[in-house]
């Protein structure tokens, strides 16, 4: 598991991390979400042992992650810079992460070569962006690390590669109770991929679920009335104990968002009103919409907390 | 890998290595190459010359010294390849993520960088050595370990400013800036510092200006650019261990640094704005250092000649002083500003900055007194001799103006440096507190001394270099000019009646096999020349061959050691340090006489002692040896002529009386007018010259040159070409045979050896021959009509 609690960062006059506390448990893929400059790469690095704080504490099972070989051989992190040797191609590189780390598996590596379909003798200043993201994922992945670190995890790659990348990280997770965190400045790209989400900004998690608890938590219901309903239906909702969290109306259709589980909804909202809807429909809602009313509701404006998708 | 004690991953050593190698293959090629390619040049030309390629296989320092510049620029490429990493984000996040230690990182690093450079610098050195030992240079284990303890010294300290200049800055521009700074400030200052001195104390020798003055002394890099020769094995062994200690203190400091050094510093300045402001101070410093040395009373060219004109050497009114401090300052603030401008590119901070030029300010003040106090303390330095301890000799040939104006890389590229004398060796070791010797110190060193009297009239080296220490414990050294000649001055005296230094001043060395030699005994037959004009760089052909005249060389060496041996010690002072220039120096009238008729030859001697090579030349006067000498001309002349009949000729033959033959030579004592009583010259002569061919530029085998002018003597008869060569035949004989002291003419040979075409002379040789009454007949008769 890791750990922070009250873990700062300066930058100079710039504080990055500002008495961040979180706890990451074994086992899990935890998306870190945030705008340019909220402390997501900050954070990464922290952990990966590479920045020392400023203050408060980081442990990785246990132990302090920084200046110490034992708890960072468990490691493996993917900046959003990559690095590469000059001149180097795949096969070197390979080298040097059979140098550098000892858990370092030729035989995944190969394995994952075939998969990707790099060739490993291409000098790798050759590579497309996507390549070289998927160059070092690879790299990475053939040493089946315990924790993997990914920085801005699905730059640069086509929707094929997210799912490979997606169902590789999965099965480590799985089979090896791996933990992976991964940051993304787009929440769509973490929708599909994190057990658990915290969303950064100005160096704090403001935010921190699971993403079944955000899904379940919210429902959305799309109703069409015979007529233009006028504005009961909020004042209905309430009296019948529904906390409805945003009422949207267009023309005859109301859009109704509540803080409550779908199971069962349907039946007490259809109870409370008056008239009846012709038509309720349950609708899913995108994991930006649940961290956008959620948001709201914290008091943050959504616009400020998360960039433009 | 995850022992955080661990100071070597071998994993990464390892990757160290694979990383460096194309750059170690490079340099590899390079330490061996640039040798080696300088060797094939050199024997190429040698066998042009001599059919000899082992006469080109003697210079071992110049090797070296390439072997140890490619191995220290390897050095540092190889720290800023390899430790790159940390001037970039990507590639500083995935070092500082790997399970190491950032102790282990650094160190595995640093051994993979010294096993390629050491490598490299290794083999380039036993190439050198190969090479010294198949052309037979003089050469002891001594100075093959001195050799090794620089080249591996030097290499480890360029390596450890490199990590310290590295772990410190975050780009590769403050990298190199950073490295220069830490290279060469304390060796800069010292420089100007003793530059600024010696140049208001010409006495003091500029590598021994006090504990600063010799701080190149403490670092085998820059020991090499200054005199090697005046150091001994235990000089040599106390820099290569001052450099190894400085080189651990650098790559301790360099370690503590890495391993502090926040990540996120790659691709900014250096760690914070303290470091900036010592780095801006430091090269102001360096500025300030340099500018100092002409306003101190250093020599001119030494100084920022930009602002200083080079006359102004010696200021002594303060307002002088003043006129040149202030445009010295401006200039330094400019720079001060400039850098801060430069590096962080804010308008702002160059201000902000202005405070902190007052530490530069502090820092001229000081040093600038520094300069005036010590040379005041040195000028006042005038023991009386129940003051002295003990006196030390280190070289007798010490060339201020040589040793000093020397650029580094002029000397690191070339053999500039000459070995120090067989004696010169010997005294260095010797400590002596004779109370007459004591005494003569103590007045020579009231006597002032000017930089002029390093030199003596033949422009060769005559100061003395010694070692005062006193009775308090307190050292000195100090240069007194040798009064040489025929009458040595009370000092040079006072050494002669200490045994143990008389011993050593005189001693010659023993001849060995190791020895080499060269000398001007074989005029036809040695060096390159041209003719100006007409040819150049034409290649000799040897007459003797290199191996023949090595043996002559020796012979006469044996002759010369072995005569010397029989000589008192006033005799042999006077053949080892009589100045030439105030007269004949008489060792025997048998001597005289024979100099009289042949003049002196010389012989250079080099040989190996402890950890150095040695070279003396030796004005030879001893009675055998100079006729051996005079054989030795003859043989060379009888071998060219024989050799090449068509191009050897004789072309000007003058006839003496004995006492007028005295007289030719230009080390006679005679004052007997020299004019032949019958000379002539032949056709072929009188047409080369008259064709412009009337000087000759002679290049010697050892580098030096001289020119000779032929010009058409009006008083010569001129006689054909098959009338000089019947005068030949007739004087032939008298080549093979002894020097007849007692002989009633003498004969002046001048032959000359032609290009192809026989027009015009590659070289030429004079010699005197004895002659019989019937050849003096034969040859007068070939111009009566």
């Amino acid at each position: 598991m890791i750990e922070a609690i009250d873990l700062t960062k300066r930058f100079n006059d710039v504080v990055a991390l500002d008495r961040l506390s979180c706890q990451i448990p074994s086992g899990a893929i935890y998306g870190l979400v945030g705008s340019n400059g909220a402390g997501k790469s900050t954070l990464l690095r922290l952990i990966a042992g590479v920045y020392q704080p400023d203050g408060g504490t980081l442990t990785v099972d246990g132990e302090p992650i920084f200046e110490n070989p034992g708890r960072k051989a468990d490691l493996a992190f993917i900046s959003d810079e990559l690095y590469f040797l000059a001149q180097a191609n795949l096969k070197r590189m390979s080298e040097l992460y059979a140098s550098a780390f000892a858990d370092f598996s030729c035989a995944r590596f190969d394995e994952l070569v075939e998969l990707f379909q790099l060739d490993p003798k291409k000098r790798i200043g050759t590579y497309s962006k996507g390549m070289r993201r998927q160059a070092t994922l690879l790299l990475a992945l053939s040493r089946r690390p315990r924790y993997l670190l990914i920085d801005e995890i699905f730059d640069g790659l086509d929707p094929v590669m997210r799912n490979i990348v997606r169902k590789l990280i999965y099965t480590d997770v799985c089979d090896r109770q791996a933990t992976a965190i991964v940051s993304s400045h787009s929440l769509r790209e973490l929708e599909d991929t994190c057990d658990r989400l915290a969303l950064l900004y100005q160096g704090r998690i403001i935010f921190e679920s699971e993403m079944d608890d955000l899904h379940t938590g919210l429902c959305k219901l799309q109703l069409v009335f015979a007529e233009s309903p006028a504005l009961v239906v909020e004042e209905q909702l309430r009296s019948a104990g529904l906390d409805p969290v945003k009422i949207s109306q267009l023309g005859k259709i109301v859009t109704i968002i509540l803080d409550a589980p779908f199971k069962g909804v349907s039946e007490r909202v259809t109870a409370a009103l008056d008239p009846q809807p012709m038509l309720l429909e349950e609708l899913p809602l995108t994991l930006e919409e649940v961290f956008t009313y959620k948001m709201e509701a914290f008091g943050y404006h959504t616009e400020e907390v998360l960039p433009d998708e | 890998m995850s022992n955080t004690k661990r100071f070597l991953s071998p994993g990464l050593y390892k990757e160290g290595l694979r990383r460096l190698r194309p750059a170690g293959i490079l340099f590899g090629i390079l330490g061996i190459g640039f040798p080696l390619v300088e060797l094939v040049m050199t024997a190429v030309s040698a066998i042009a010359k001599t059919g000899n390629p082992k006469m080109a296989m003697s210079d071992l320092t110049s090797l070296a010294q390439v072997v140890l510049v490619v191995a220290a620029i390897f050095a540092l490429a190889s720290v800023f390849y390899l430790f790159n990493f940390l001037n970039k984000r990507g590639s500083s996040d995935f070092y500082h993520a790997l399970p190491v230690s950032r102790t282990t990182l650094y160190f595995s690093f640093l051994a993979a960088i010294l096993t390629w450079v050491w490598g490299v610098g290794f083999l380039g050195l036993l190439l050198v050595v190969a090479v010294a030992l198949i052309g037979s240079t003089p050469l002891t284990v001594a100075m093959i370990a001195v050799s090794l303890g620089m080249l591996l010294s030097a290499t480890l300290f360029v390596v450890a400013a490199a990590l310290m200049a590295a772990s410190i800055t975050g780009t590769r521009f403050m990298n190199l800036f950073v490295l220069v700074l830490i290279m060469i400030i304390p060796n800069a200052i010292a420089s100007a510092f003793t530059q600024a001195v010696v140049g208001r104390v010409p006495s003091l020798p500029v590598e021994f200006v006090g504990a600063i003055g010799s701080v190149s002394l403490h670092n085998t890099l820059f020991m090499l650019a200054s005199d090697m020769s005046l150091y001994g094995a235990a000089t040599f062994a106390a820099s290569i261990a001052m450099t190894v200690l400085w080189s651990f203190v650098l790559i301790g400091a360099g370690a503590w640094f890495f391993k502090r050094r926040l990540s996120e510093l790659a691709g900014t300045i250096t760690f914070s704005r303290g470091f900036l402001l010592v780095f801006r101070v430091a090269l102001a410093i360096l500025v300030v250092a340099f500018g100092t040395v002409p306003l101190a009373g250093g020599s001119g060219t030494n100084g920022l000649v930009v602002f200083l004109p080079n006359s102004f050497s010696h200021p002594t009114s303060f307002v002088t002083l003043l006129r040149y401090s202030i445009p010295l300052l401006i200039f330094i603030l400019v720079i001060f500003l400039g850098f801060e401008l430069l590096v962080t590119r804010k308008l702002k901070s160059m201000w902000r900055t202005l405070p902190s030029f007052g530490l530069v300010l502090i820092f001229t003040l000081a040093f600038f007194g520094a300069i005036f106090l010590y040379s005041a303390s040195a000028q006042r330095f005038t023991p009386t001799a129940d003051q002295i301890a003990s006196v030390q000799m280190i070289t007798s040939s010490y060339g201020v103006v040589s040793s000093s104006s020397s650029p580094i890389f002029s000397t690191l590229f070339s053999s500039t440096n000459t070995p120090a004398s067989f004696n010169d060796i010997l005294t260095r070791n010797i400590t002596d507190n004779d109370s007459v010797l004591l005494q003569a110190t103590a007045t020579k060193l009231r006597e002032p001394f000017s930089a002029e009297d390093s030199v003596n009239s033949n422009g060769d080296p005559a100061a003395r270099l010694i070692v005062v220490r006193m009775k308090d414990g307190s050292m000195a050294h100090r240069l007194i000019a040798i009064r040489g000649g025929s009458n040595p001055d009370t000092f040079e005296q006072a050494l002669l009646k200490s045994p143990e230094i008389a011993s050593a001043l005189l001693r010659l060395p023993k001849p060995d096999a190791q020895m080499r030699f060269a000398g001007s005994a074989f005029p036809l037959s040695t060096g390159s020349l041209s003719i100006t004009n007409f040819v150049s760089a034409t290649p000799q052909q040897y007459f003797v061959g290199a191996a023949q005249q090595q043996r002559a060389y020796r012979a006469l060496y044996g002759l010369f050691y072995a005569e010397y041996q029989k000589l008192n010690s006033k005799e042999q002072y006077q053949v080892l340090y009589g100045d030439l220039s105030q007269g004949q120096v008489t060792v025997s009238s048998e001597t005289t006489a024979v100099a009289d008729f042949v003049g002196k030859g010389t012989v250079q001697v080099e040989g190996a002692l402890g950890a150095q090579q040695f070279s003396n030349t030796y004005n030879f006067n001893t009675s055998k040896a100079l006729l051996q000498y005079w054989a030795m001309n003859c043989l060379d002349m009888t071998t060219a002529s024989t050799r090449a009949p068509s191009r050897v000729h004789l072309d000007e033959l003058k006839l003496f009386t004995s006492s007028a033959a005295r007289g030719v030579s230009s080390d006679t004592t005679s004052t007997a007018s020299s004019d032949p009583f019958w000379a002539v010259k032949s056709a072929r002569f009188v047409a080369a010259v008259r064709s412009g061919g009337s000087t000759i530029t002679i290049t010697e085998a050892d580098g030096s040159s001289s020119t000779t002018s032929i010009d058409d003597d009006p008083t010569e008869t001129e006689i054909s070409n098959t009338l000089m060569q019947r005068a030949e035949t007739i004087i032939k004989p008298a080549l093979s045979r002894k020097f007849n002291l007692d002989a009633p003419v003498f004969a002046s040979l001048s032959v000359n050896y032609y290009e192809e075409n026989n027009r015009n002379q590659l070289s030429q040789a004079t010699v005197i021959v004895p002659l019989t009454a019937q050849e003096v007949a034969a040859l007068q008769a070939l111009t009566k009509k």
